[in-house]
């Protein structure tokens, strides 16, 4: 029974961080039409501002967070105004020339990253790294729960930006169609720099909370990035709670894998529920649960 | 209000339109009629500012449109009800009402405008928590109209209402459209229906392959030997 | 005033600017123009391993300049890197590149096993002499091949040759009879694994978990927690760096109640898993091939060397320290160097062929100890052809350090054990 519990809150704790990785994924998606592959590259630029802040200004990664996603928010933004926004709607050879630069950009910021700071793994040790909370047998690693708070609270908050603000509104609309929120005065441009940043942003956030548990390195963000694209297509474009059940689905799935199924299984489940889920339910979980 | 002067317009190396002037006055619905593929949608587009005229200029209200960017032109007090009213399908009908208020000045009047839409449309109410994807194509048209009303229009650019409507609810679009007018909202109507068209306007403009070929009071052009001979097979 | 000096400023540039260009003007003697003895270095330098890559090329560039080569038989010595990116199809096609474009007369190369392979096969189909770093899989060096040498490598089922001893000697005394084997799920981990089981198993030790898994993962509670469910009395994990962090980290976490935790090098052996699991990397054992206290020394090139002269360079200039991998890498350069001047002073030309010959009669200590390219068969009859076998060792993390404490005579400091994971 301890070794369900252990299995299910690890699963859900990691689930919720994964959610707040994919859920700038998925809005970028829902606004652009485009997998944005640029985005695991940007989450690890803000672990690296993270690291900088807590060794060069003693910031806790939980402090930090703000400030570093404040500046993802602007290297987002500006990256979708003055790059990739331009080869919108450009004719190419080839159609996604937009989804080829963003892996342009993901690859040279992770060689202008090792360039600057090598590839040696980085380390901290701020406060709570390695506490733990003992429960009945089970085990809580206090920077997962702390982690998985503020991924939820970023989600809940992002939920009721979009449903509740005109400018989530717009973004909202700007996802539907894009020509039609021009027609109500919507400036599509600027939405969707402003998306770019908000999703660049919390992916920042998400690298930020795995701070105080995991290392840092270049090319720390290829397993998360595939994780986001597996969370984006199975919550549906553009849904908060779909990545949020996405997140907590996939994060369940490799828990349970690794448990029951053999720890070497755990990440292949996640690509087993993404080929599924194309295959048997393309819209993504959005269609199940709505919106 | 709003004055198209000599516009050419071209859809990448193809011309669509040759020297098309029109105006439209305060108060007034004008028509735009024609075949398909004579220019009218065009010739809306370039309004709204999704094209741009290569001579000419569109002056609304003292102001070069032609300057303007396009996401501005709502805040001018242009609504646009677009071709396939292109709604946004996942939001609710109460959503889509807001979408259409995003000016300041729209923004301000907000509830009132939606009460006013609410009573012009009294099913829009019934149906506000629904998500628009999921109306009939009577109550979508009524919900583009209407949210093309929350922002406080001057003019309102219709494009096909009555497209893919049931008769009778084409008699209601055109109904909506005298009723929006008698609101003082001056409208500029593009419709293939051209009997429909041409009944409820005060003006209209004939477009042929790009080119004004005959403009005048609607009941004038309705009595038209060419126009009958040529759009209503008489 | 100002005008003065820019002027001056000014024409000192176009001096200097000038001095290159006039530099062909001079006359000089007709020298046939010499071709450079090309060396290829074929490293993980990025991708998940680009770490490890890096340690083993800056140490094997290390070596051919400490022992002051760049010039043999009056042609210069030309490095040429590339990339694998960690990834076995690049590696192959990396030291393709090297052997047709660039043209190298020798390769040194391989970090990880699934690189390593493709890369010595693709040396052996191109005749091209090739110097194995740390790549240690068995069945790398399990078949004759000709061009491919590996002195500095330890076969995996070789890792543990020091450990053992102090298996039988203080482990199994101590009373350890429960083990948890878990192992990263590539070449390596599974290589090692099944080299490790029947020892563990002849020893009478029981194998109470036995699991590999992916080594890239974040989390391995759920693992973890099933191995506190079987109860073993000591763990024997085969990790790479961040997950041997992790793992140590994370066990400690969930109160996995040990008496020792014994980790196949690999990342246990590096400075940064004392970073990666703080204070919970105290008491760890590892066996290592390397450790800057085993005391190797002598001359090469009329130029003296140790372990621990070289450790103090590699600090100084990449700021980091090196492990085993380094020393490895920094051992295939004084196996290169050597080859290269014996190849040279036999009198012959400097080609693939008289490096190979040469290679074929290394017998050389090195900072891995003394390395001969033989044949030989170890006692589970595993055959292996040109490959040394450096001597291992066990270190035990304590206050932060790694010290040796296997062999005894060998060691550093005395060993602490039981060894459990939480502080007590």
């Amino acid at each position: 029974m301890a070794l369900f519990g252990q299995t299910f809150i690890t699963g859900v704790l990691m689930g919720g961080i994964y959610a707040i990785i994919a859920i700038g994924m998925t809005l970028v998606m829902g606004v652009m039409k485009i997998i944005n592959l640029a985005h695991g590259a940007l989450m690890m630029v803000g672990m690296y501002i993270c690291l900088v802040l807590f060794e060069h200004a003693g910031l806790h990664p939980y402090v930090a967070l703000i400030p570093t996603m404040i500046a993802l928010f602007i290297i987002g933004y500006l990256l979708q105004k003055y790059s990739i926004g331009r080869v919108s709607g450009v004719e190419t050879i080839i159609p996604e020339s937009q989804v080829l630069l963003t892996l342009a950009l993901g690859l040279a910021i992770t060689e202008v990253i090792r360039v600057i700071f090598t590839s040696n793994y980085q380390i901290i040790h701020p406060a709570l790294t390695g506490e733990y909370w003992h429960l009945a047998g089970m085990t809580i690693e206090i920077p997962y729960l702390i982690g998985f708070v503020i991924a939820t609270i970023f989600v809940a908050l992002l939920h009721f930006f979009l449903a509740r603000t005109d400018l989530g509104q717009s973004v909202i609309a700007t996802s539907q169609d894009k020509d039609a929120a021009v027609y109500m005065g919507i400036n599509a441009e600027r939405i969707t720099n402003f998306t770019f940043g908000l999703g660049t942003a919390l992916a920042a956030a998400g690298g930020v909370i795995l701070m105080p548990l995991f290392y840092l390195y270049p090319h720390v963000w290829h397993p998360y990035l595939m994780k986001a694209f597996v969370i984006t297509i199975l919550g549906g474009m553009g849904s908060t709670v779909g990545a949020l059940s996405g997140g907590l689905i996939l994060g369940l799935a490799e828990s349970f894998g690794s448990t029951y199924w053999g720890p070497q299984w755990g990440e292949v489940i996640g690509f087993i529920i993404f080929l599924l889920i194309l295959l048997f339910l393309p819209g993504g979980l959005k269609r199940i649960i709505g919106r | 209000m709003l004055k198209v002067n000599n516009i050419d317009v071209y859809y990448a190396d193809v011309q669509a339109l040759w020297d098309v002037s029109i105006e439209v006055k305060q108060g007034e619905i004008v028509s735009l009629v024609g075949a398909n593929g004579a220019g009218k949608t065009t010739l809306l587009n370039t309004i709204a500012g999704l094209l741009h005229p290569t001579k000419g200029n569109i002056e609304f209200l003292e102001h070069d449109l032609t300057v303007k960017p396009n996401h501005r032109r709502a805040a001018l007090g242009i609504a646009h009800i677009p071709e396939g009213r292109r709604l946004f399908p996942e939001m609710t009908v109460k959503q889509n009402l807001v979408m259409g208020s995003m000016s300041r000045e729209a923004k301000a009047k907000r509830e009132e405008s939606m009460d006013w839409v609410f009573s012009l449309f009294p099913v829009l109410k019934e149906r506000t928590w629904q998500a628009a994807g999921t109306l009939s194509g009577g109550e979508a048209q009524m919900l583009a109209i209407g949210r093309g009303l929350m922002a406080r229009p001057r003019l309102v650019m219709m494009d096909e209402p009555s497209l893919g409507l049931a008769p009778n609810l084409v008699e209601d679009v055109m109904k909506i459209t005298k009723e929006v007018n008698s609101q003082g909202i001056t409208v500029l109507l593009v419709e293939q229906n051209i009997m429909h068209a041409l009944r409820v306007c005060n003006r209209a403009y004939v477009l042929e392959t790009g080119r004004v070929t005959l403009e005048g009071p609607g009941e004038e052009l309705l009595t038209n030997a060419r126009i009958k001979e040529a759009y209503m097979g008489i | 005033m100002k005008k003065g000096l820019l002027s001056i400023l000014v024409v000192c540039v176009v001096a200097l600017l000038a001095i290159p260009a006039c530099a062909p003007a001079k006359p000089s003697p007709a020298k046939p123009s010499v071709e450079p003895i090309k060396v290829g270095m074929n490293f993980s330098l990025t991708g998940s391993k680009a770490k490890f890559g890096e340690m083993n090329m800056n140490s094997a560039t290390l070596a051919f300049s400490d022992f002051g080569i760049d010039r043999i038989n009056d042609r210069p010595v030309k490095i040429t890197e590339e990339d694998n990116r960690s990834e076995p199809a690049t590696a192959k096609s990396a030291e393709e590149k090297l052997a047709t474009a660039n043209k190298v007369d020798l390769i040194i190369g391989g970090y990880s096993s699934s690189c390593t392979e493709p890369m010595t096969s693709a040396a052996e189909d191109l005749g091209i002499p090739h110097i194995i770093v740390t790549g240690s899989k068995d069945a790398i060096t399990g078949k004759p091949l000709e061009w491919v040498f590996s002195g500095p490598r330890v076969p995996a089922s070789h890792y543990g040759d020091a450990m053992w001893e102090f298996i039988d000697e203080v482990i199994i005394p101590g009373g350890v009879k429960k083990v948890a084997l878990l192992y990263e799920m590539t070449d390596w981990g599974t290589s090692s694994a099944k080299s490790l089981r029947p020892k563990l198993e002849e020893r009478g030790l029981e194998i109470v978990y036995d699991s590999k898994y992916n080594s890239e993962a974040t989390d391995f509670k759920p693992m973890l927690s099933k191995v506190k469910a079987a109860d073993p009395d000591m763990v024997i994990p085969v990790s790479y760096l961040t997950d041997a962090g992790l793992l140590v980290r994370q066990a400690t976490g969930l109160e996995l109640d040990i008496l020792a935790w014994i980790g196949q090098a690999g990342g246990y052996t590096m400075p940064e898993f004392a970073e990666l699991a703080g204070k919970d990397a105290n008491l760890i054992f590892s066996t290592t091939n390397w450790n800057p206290k085993a005391a190797w020394e002598g001359t090469l090139n009329g130029i003296k060397w140790s372990g621990k002269k070289y450790s103090d360079e590699y600090v100084e200039k990449y700021d980091t320290e090196p492990d085993y991998h380094g020393a490895q890498g920094y051992a295939a350069g004084q196996i290169a160097v050597d080859a290269l001047l014996r190849a040279a002073e036999a009198g012959n030309t400097i080609n693939r062929e008289s490096i190979r010959d040469a290679l074929d009669n290394t017998d050389l200590t090195t900072v891995m100890g003394v390395i001969k390219h033989h044949k030989w068969t170890d006692e589970m009859g595993h055959h292996y052809y040109h490959q040394g076998l450096p001597p291992t060792y066990v270190i035990q993390w304590q206050d932060m350090a790694q010290e040796v404490v296997w062999p005894e005579d060998a060691a550093s400091v005395d060993y602490i054990f039981p060894a459990p994971l939480l502080e007590q």
